[in-house]
């Protein structure tokens, strides 16, 4: 529905690996965990751009972290999912879970 | 400190990044999000590259560096640029605000209006499909100059840029010998021995012998190989470890242990189809065995010799004790090394020059006045090409300005003829900076899809340059669209936006609405537009007349090196380098009875006229240079003798190419090379140097042989531009050709097409011997034209672009004149009306026109008088500031330009006065 905030397919995804990664959610952690895990190779223009959109929507916060000698003394933004994300996500499931009812045959193949 | 920490991204790319994100917190996460991507990358390739590329610690480190830069690099446009794009479409950038308790929030208000940007892309290309012919014109023209910046910076990039491929080439450096009459030279062997053992800022320092030719025999029958002589530590110095086998020993220097050789990774396929089993096997290389110990990677190259890379097919341990490493005066050996972890070129310089010192000390006799100088390896290589590529890449700089120059024009009339529909979305609500933002996204598409063409234009450039111009730069072969061409191109596309867009879209949206409705899209406050097209106009005129004369001074300075009378035959003569298979001779006499059966059967041709030998053509390379002096005048020290080329050649030789006898006679057939006492042909410039004044016939030049050899002059032969038509003739003294030499050059004077001899002539030298190799076959007229191959590389590289601007400032003249008729047709038509007459109307036309080209003109002068400077250095003949070329291509200018200015004319006297009106 238009006015409920819809979810993009890599929005969800990144929503989920931001949820999995815990305390530890930040780009580079993101983008790892969606190709380890989600099979799925993001370029960081679009990591960071879909990261934007989903604090725009309200969907994740973000805080920075302290600096990191690993990479040039930069701090982290790290991120965390808010209830309306996770209501988002479980929107997103359920609608999934509803359009695929009756297909178990042709998906489970 | 671990080791990632060493590992950071290129610098510059980060700064580059850096000034595309917002500041803050944004630019600090994104740009540590990526550096810890680009350490990853960095170790993955390492772990995919082979086990045997991973030898040694930080080996091929800078390798691997490449691959994870040109990732990052890549970042540069697709983060960079978003966010760059966010910056300058929307204000509201999201920021990221500190809390109370010190802990940063990041909110990004609003998000991206992506949806905005989409359409103001999608309003954009649907005008231009209403406009094609705009967007067909505005995109080729950005295409040409954008491409001409591709191009330019992918042939940089190939052959400059790319750091040789060697383990930290950085730290390897070239040593040219110096002296007071050559300043970059080779290097004898003792002295190599000498900075070798004095010096300790060499990790190591290797030496190359000349390349030789050998003919390998047995197997698949004879082949004939390049060879090099290199000191054991030559592949350690460079940093790379064979393929198969190993390196050669120390002790392999010494004579007796020198049955070795390793082969090329071109030979070891081409003669062994990659056997690896030829480790340990026997090659026979002009009839000696030796064992192949090793087998060099494809990727490594000799930087020595001429050209580079050098080919090369087998090296052999050269040898400390064979006459060509004995005595201090063989300059036989190319030195190289690799300087110590941290120690400076200039630190290695210093130690040098002490043991330069020493040596010209110790040997004042032969090395009085010596030295060296290092450069670092890789300007040894492409310093020249650098700055050859420098200036052209200066030249045709100009081509994008007129490119953008003129395509602001073609914006400026496209935004006059929409002003309704500019005012009316004015007037509807649309904010100036709404309507700003519209074009300059109209200028985003054009300048998008001119990158393409640019890409397009850039590839086939590159490919041109490979087919047409092969040897003009070094690793020419490698040119390719890499990513970092794809985002130089990318840049540069939208780096030209506020160049041609800027303009156009400030002033189009600038106007009175309802004057501009009122008028309903007529003739409104035009003057501007005019203005400003005109002021472009003048613009390109100025660039394109700067290109002009950089070309013409080119062309014409190309003319006289053409026009230089070589002092020599060029047209019937044919040139051939052979070379006997000589291991198959036991003595001198024979190998000189096998020249003399070539010289009978190649005389008996039918169409020869003339058959002689020479151990160095002419147009080639110098020649080996000597002491000489006249007796009666010896030099008071060894610091003040004069060396003078050497040639030795055959009475043929003068008559093939028809070298005027000035005085004396020539060498008799039966002339040998005797040493003392041997007769001796010099130029015109050898006798004015050394016997001024005084008739040199009979008198005796003698020459700092071994030791002190005495000739006689039996002639005086006029001089010949040997080394090409851009230099002096060089002091020369000829001796009859050593019969001896298993290598000579031939050269046949014939009566018809010396090419259609061709066949015949190798027949008959073959007859002689089968395995005679044969190469170089060429008429001399093919070798004096190779000679002047850069100068014609760049008559043709600017000429082109000369013309493809002349052209776009000619349209560009065009429009403009085609705009003011329309635009003053009303004016025009009272005129005709009033009776100014046709010729009163064409005056007002043209004197608008031609004043442009005047102040274009005037200000291309100024500018090409400070610019041509810069090219005087390559011209020949001819001054940077030569007036006939300035006036020439001025004048070129103007008429071509004229032209250009006709058919608007055309069209403002035939205008029919009743029609305007009645529009009106």
């Amino acid at each position: 529905m238009k006015g409920k905030k819809h979810l993009g397919e890599l929005e969800q995804m990144v929503l989920m690996a931001v949820l999995q990664l815990k305390d530890d959610a930040y780009g580079t952690s993101v983008l790892r965990e969606l190709s380890d895990r989600g099979g799925r190779r993001v370029s960081p223009g679009a990591l960071f751009a879909t990261m934007d959109r989903l604090e725009g929507k309200g969907l994740v916060t973000s805080r920075l972290g302290d600096p990191t000698p690993g990479r040039g003394g930069k701090r982290k933004r790290y991120l965390t999912v808010t209830p309306e994300g996770v209501a988002a996500l479980r929107d997103a499931r359920n609608a999934w879970v509803r359009m695929s009812e009756g297909l178990e045959e042709v998906l489970q193949r | 400190m671990s080791a990632d920490d060493r590992i950071a991204p290129p610098r510059l790319a980060e700064a580059f990044l850096s000034r595309c994100l917002p500041a803050g917190a944004v630019r600090e996460t994104v740009l540590g999000d990526l550096s810890e991507m680009y350490v990853a990358k960095f170790f993955k390739s390492a772990n995919r590259s082979k086990p045997e590329r991973r030898t040694g610690p930080g080996v091929k480190h800078h390798q691997l560096r490449q691959g994870a830069s040109i990732w990052y690099w890549s970042q540069v446009p697709l983060v960079g640029g978003r966010y760059l794009f966010r910056r300058v479409f929307h204000r509201r950038l999201y920021r990221i605000r500190g809390s109370a308790a010190g802990e940063h929030e990041a909110r990004a208000p609003g998000g991206i209006h992506l949806s905005e940007i989409w359409g103001d892309t999608r309003f954009a290309v649907r005008s231009f499909r209403r406009a094609p012919g705009f967007a067909i014109a505005a995109v080729l023209v950005l295409g040409i100059g954008i491409g001409a910046v591709s191009l330019m910076f992918s042939t940089f990039n190939s052959v400059v840029l790319q750091p040789l491929p060697f383990e930290q080439p950085d730290r390897l450096v070239w040593v040219w010998g110096t002296s007071e009459r050559m300043p970059r030279n080779t290097i004898a062997y003792p002295d190599y021995v000498d900075y070798r053992d004095g010096t300790d800022a060499f990790e190591s320092l290797a030496a190359v012998m000349f390349r030789r030719t050998r003919v390998v025999t047995g197997g698949d029958g004879a082949e004939r190989v390049i060879t090099y002589p290199v000191s054991a530590n030559l592949f350690t110095a460079l940093g790379i470890s064979p393929e198969l086998g190993r390196v050669f020993l120390p002790e392999e220097e010494e004579t007796g242990q020198d049955g070795v050789a390793i082969l090329s990774h071109g030979f070891w396929e081409r003669r062994y189809a990659g056997d690896p089993g030829v480790i340990g096997s026997t090659i026979t290389l002009d009839g000696m065995p030796a064992e192949v110990v090793g087998v060099m990677p494809a990727r490594f190259v000799l930087p020595v010799g001429y050209t580079y890379p050098a080919g090369a097919d087998v090296w052999f341990p050269l040898q400390r004790n064979a006459g060509y490493a004995r005595g201090r005066a063989n300059n036989n050996f190319a030195v190289l090394g690799r300087l110590r972890e941290g120690v400076s070129l200039g630190q290695a310089q210093a130690q040098m020059d002490v043991v330069a010192r020493n040596i010209a000390d110790s040997y004042p006799e032969v090395k009085a006045g010596i030295g060296v100088t290092l450069v670092p390896l890789h300007e040894r290589f492409f310093g020249s090409a650098r700055e050859a590529l420098l200036m052209l890449a200066g030249i045709i700089s100009l081509v994008p300005l007129v490119a953008c120059a003129n395509v602001a024009s073609l914006f400026v009339a496209r935004a006059v003829s929409r002003r309704t529909e500019l005012a009316s979305r004015l007037a509807l609500g649309a904010s100036r900076a709404r309507l700003v933002r519209q074009l300059l996204s109209e200028g985003i598409v054009v300048a998008l899809a001119g990158g393409v063409v640019g890409l397009a234009i850039a590839f086939a450039g590159g490919e041109a340059l490979r087919v047409f111009a092969p040897g003009a730069l070094p690793r020419l072969g490698t040119i390719a669209i890499d990513g970092t061409v794809l985002s130089v191109t990318l840049a540069v596309s939208i780096l030209m936006v506020p160049l041609f867009g800027l303009a156009p879209a400030i002033r189009g949206s600038d106007m009175r609405i309802a004057e501009t409705l009122k008028v309903g899209g007529g003739r409104g406050s035009s003057g501007r537009g005019w203005r400003f097209r005109s002021i472009l106009v003048v613009a390109q005129v100025a660039l394109c007349l700067m290109l002009m004369l950089a070309s013409g001074l080119f062309v014409r300075s190309f003319a006289n090196l053409q026009s230089v009378d070589p002092g020599f035959q060029t047209e019937s003569v044919l040139s051939i380098n052979a070379l006997l298979p000589d291991f198959k001779y036991e003595s001198r006499e024979e190998i000189e009875q096998v020249w003399g059966d070539v010289h009978r059967r190649l005389q008996a041709v039918p169409g020869v006229r003339t058959v002689g030998f020479v151990d160095n053509l002419p147009l080639g390379a110098e020649g080996p240079k000597y002491y000489v002096w006249a007796a009666a005048r010896p030099p008071a020290s060894a610091a003040e003798r004069v060396p003078a080329t050497r040639r030795g050649a055959s009475q043929g030789y003068f008559d093939a190419l028809g070298i005027q006898l000035l005085a004396g006679r020539h060498f008799e057939p039966t002339e040998r090379w005797s040493g003392p006492g041997g007769a001796t042909v010099i130029n015109e410039a050898l006798a004015r140097q050394f016997f001024p004044g005084e008739d040199p016939l009979g008198k005796t030049l003698v020459l700092d042989w071994d030791r002190p050899v005495d000739l006689e002059v039996i002639g005086v032969t006029a001089d010949i531009h040997e080394v090409g038509p851009g230099s002096d003739p060089i002091a020369t003294f000829y001796v009859p050709v050593r019969w001896y030499y298993d290598m000579l050059s031939v050269v046949i004077g014939t009566e018809g097409d010396p090419l259609a001899l061709v066949g015949a002539v190798r027949h008959a030298i073959k007859q002689v011997d089968e395995d005679v190799t044969l190469s170089s076959i060429q008429t001399m007229q093919d070798r004096l034209s190779d000679t002047l191959f850069q100068p014609r590389f760049r008559s043709a590289v600017v000429g082109i672009f000369a013309l493809v601007t002349l052209i776009l400032s000619s349209i560009g003249l065009y429009g403009v004149l085609a705009y003011f008729v329309r635009e003053h047709s009303h004016e025009i038509s009272v005129r005709l009306v009033l009776g100014a007459g046709m010729g009163g109307v064409a005056r007002l036309v043209l004197a608008r026109g031609l004043a442009l080209v005047a102040g274009g003109i005037i200000i291309g002068l100024v500018g090409a008088l400070v610019g041509t400077r810069l090219i005087e250095s390559v011209l020949f003949g001819i001054g940077a500031t030569d007036p006939i070329t300035f006036c020439g291509v001025s004048l070129c200018l103007v008429a071509v330009t004229l032209v250009a200015c006709l058919v608007p004319t055309l069209r403002a006297v035939r205008l029919d006065p009743v029609e305007v009106m009645k529009a009106e």
